[in-house]
């Protein structure tokens, strides 16, 4: 029988890993950053009391490691995946994306658009979820995800745009 | 799906949202990482309990800081060992990444026989190397290297083989980044099936484990090995 960090850690790991991808844009940090967190909760996870809370928990820990790698490595940005973008990426009425260059394409966003996009993509959170993982206003994340949007669609539809 | 609501000037957004949303949630986590989570998860179980001092001004963890302190005074008065954290990393290497190195899953960066090279390898990336902290026997040659994660530290594996294919895999830490350290001679113990080495040199720690069977004094050259540190 299953134990409940188990439970927690496959229910969750695979959103937490392409959230963590998201953020970390490659895979090796991405695998890393999870593997903290889930320690974190297996150290500190019984503090919390809402137990339904968990994912926004994880969330929000995730993002703070990466926060606190990020600080130690400053060159942290690896740039290498964003040259490999096509350029003009073709697309008809439905488009069809290829996950690789979607990850590419969000990856170009400057952070304070990725995660709240990240997170609305990944994880269909609600605007107060995301509120909540990234401690600001809910009235903040409605912008930054409609900006993120935005510059999302720009970089992928370039043509529509014009 | 609970996606954005439609835009009413730009229908098309709704599909694009949904195509990027499908796309990104396609990706699947690399095939070992709930193993290795599973089996951090049981090493740190299996661990002794470390009481880590927290931010003063929270007078709870201050407390519990000073109670840390005290417990360490006391265990050093009493000349009892305080264990560090280089058992946890030893024990983390043996149980978790060793394992996967020896199924053949360990993805070094840098494939060399030339020792030179690797050690230039992991100085570039700002890494513990070897350092003539460790001397291969005759019979083991290195394959590769590459750097390791450890509770965000930096650490660094060199793999070596003999003629027959059998491992010996050498992980390096810097020794500052724990409490206590090993000394300067080697410390041998079985975890499971596997020998394992530890000592002190310089600025690093250096963990040796032999593939089940291989016996890790074989793979070291005990006479130009670390002594006294």
């Amino acid at each position: 029988m299953a134990t409940e960090f188990e439970t927690i850690v496959e229910t969750h790991q695979a959103s937490l890993f392409r959230f963590a991808l998201s953020l970390a844009k490659e895979e090796a940090t991405a695998s890393d950053l999870v593997q903290q967190t889930f320690l974190k909760w297996a150290r500190h996870g019984h503090q919390l009391r809402e137990r339904a809370k968990a994912k926004t928990w994880l969330f929000t820990t995730l993002h703070r490691e990466f926060l606190a790698l990020r600080r130690k490595a400053k060159d942290f940005v690896d740039v290498e995946e964003l040259e490999n973008l096509p350029a003009e990426p073709a697309f008809g009425d439905a488009p069809s994306i290829d996950a690789r260059l979607a990850v590419a394409a969000l990856s170009q966003l400057d952070e304070v658009f990725r995660v709240p996009v990240a997170m609305f993509y990944l994880e269909e959170m609600s605007y107060a979820e995301i509120a909540e993982c990234l401690e600001i206003p809910v009235g903040t994340v409605m912008s930054r995800l409609s900006r993120g949007r935005q510059r999302l669609r720009r970089i992928l539809l370039p043509d529509s745009m014009r | 799906m609970n996606l954005p609501e439609p835009h009413p000037d730009r229908p098309e957004m709704d599909a694009l949202d949904r195509a990027i949303a499908g796309a990104l949630r396609s990706l699947q986590p690399p095939g070992e990482l709930l193993a290795r989570i599973l089996a951090e998860e049981r090493a740190l179980r299996e661990a002794p309990v470390r009481v880590v001092p927290g931010p003063w001004f929270t007078s709870a963890r201050f407390w519990l800081a000073a109670a840390a302190v005290l417990f360490v005074a006391l265990s050093f008065y009493l000349g009892q060992p305080v264990r560090g954290e280089f058992d946890q990393f030893s024990g983390w290497v043996a149980r978790v990444e060793a394992p996967e190195v020896i199924a053949g899953r360990a993805n070094l960066s840098l494939m060399s026989d030339e020792m030179g090279s690797l050690e230039a390898y992991l100085r570039a990336v700002n890494a513990p190397s070897v350092s003539g902290g460790f001397q291969p026997s005759d019979g083991f040659k290195p394959v590769g290297c590459k750097t390791i994660k450890w509770r965000g530290m930096t650490c660094s594996l060199v793999c070596f083989y003999d003629s027959q294919g059998r491992g010996a895999h050498l992980f390096i830490a810097r020794a500052g980044d724990f409490h206590t350290r090993p000394g300067g001679t080697p410390r041998f113990a079985m975890v499971g099936n596997l020998e394992t080495a530890s000592w002190s040199r310089g600025s690093n720690s250096f963990v040796l484990v032999g593939a089940p069977g291989v016996n890790v004094r074989e793979a070291m050259r005990l006479s130009e090995s670390p002594t006294n540190s």
